[in-house]
């Protein structure tokens, strides 16, 4: 019998592998990364912020923000809004879980918040895309 | 056999509050906090995205906003809120790869410290925008 061996010699012949992964082990990989991913994006807006207020250095709020305010860091603020929606979405999930409600169709709820979640990102592009696409803010 | 025993897990640990271990805690704080950032990030984002659309966010703009005692605790509250929901669930990342339990309270300690830094390193940042000097410059 061929037994393919993965990781540090764990089987891959198991739930915890991720060829094998079902829908909540997706949704529970995708919480921890879009996580750190939020971890990291928190550090990041709370330094980058600081330099618009508290620096000495020249640099002022509004410099930073219309910086801030170009089309590459627009498309960016869509990525954060995916992970923030996907991270949010997910987290009400398990909180509905920890109470005890939809255990059971954890599937549909996921796919049910995933929609949600589609929807609001749609609305979040609808009113973003001109901004990426170069439409000058007033 | 895997057997993810809930029940026994719950029973062992004790969910009274007089029984609860800083496990525990940290468990309910996550939800806690996780409940509150719907609020607090959601208000965040509605404000600085869509309340006004293709508006230039700038400094007299948000000073505006930011002089009024609801926003002031608003933004604090989820300057703490967020940083903790962050650094715990940064935590629960880390102890779940298996670190010795000396190494957990060291992790505990270094992330109270990091937590408690950045708070300040923030409200600091904060501070401009309401007395027009902050408490110290970066």
């Amino acid at each position: 019998m061929l037994k393919i061996v993965g990781w540090r010699g764990r089987s891959s012949n198991t739930p915890l592998w991720p060829t094998n992964y079902r829908v909540g082990m997706w949704a529970w990989l995708l919480q921890r990364i879009t996580g750190l991913a939020l971890v990291f994006y928190l550090f990041l807006h709370i330094w980058v912020i600081s330099f618009s207020a508290v620096g000495k250095d020249g640099l002022s709020f509004d410099l930073v923000l219309t910086a801030l305010q170009t089309p590459f860091f627009i498309v960016l603020d869509l990525a954060l809004l995916a992970a923030v929606l996907f991270h949010a979405l997910n987290g009400i999930r398990i909180l509905l879980f920890d109470l005890g409600i939809g255990v059971r169709s954890q599937k549909v709820l996921f796919g049910l918040f995933m929609a949600i979640g589609l929807l609001a990102f749609g609305a979040g592009v609808a009113v973003l895309l001109p901004y990426a696409l170069g439409k000058p803010l007033s | 056999m895997v057997s993810i025993g809930v029940k026994e897990e719950v029973s062992e640990v004790g969910l009274r509050p007089e029984e609860a271990g800083i496990g525990v805690w940290s468990w309910v704080l996550q939800r806690v906090t996780a409940v509150l950032l719907l609020v607090f990030l959601g208000a965040h984002f509605w404000v600085l995205h869509f309340a006004v659309v293709g508006e230039q966010i700038n400094f007299v703009r948000v000073s505006e906003r930011l002089r009024t005692p609801f926003f002031i605790v608003l933004d604090l509250a989820l300057l703490a809120t967020v940083l903790y929901h962050a650094l715990n669930g940064l935590r629960i990342v880390i102890v779940d790869f298996g670190i010795s339990p000396m190494a957990q309270r060291l992790l505990l300690g270094a992330l109270w410290l990091i937590g408690i830094l950045t708070f300040i390193f923030g409200a600091n940042t904060l501070l401009p925008f309401i007395t027009s000097t902050p408490l110290f410059y970066r």
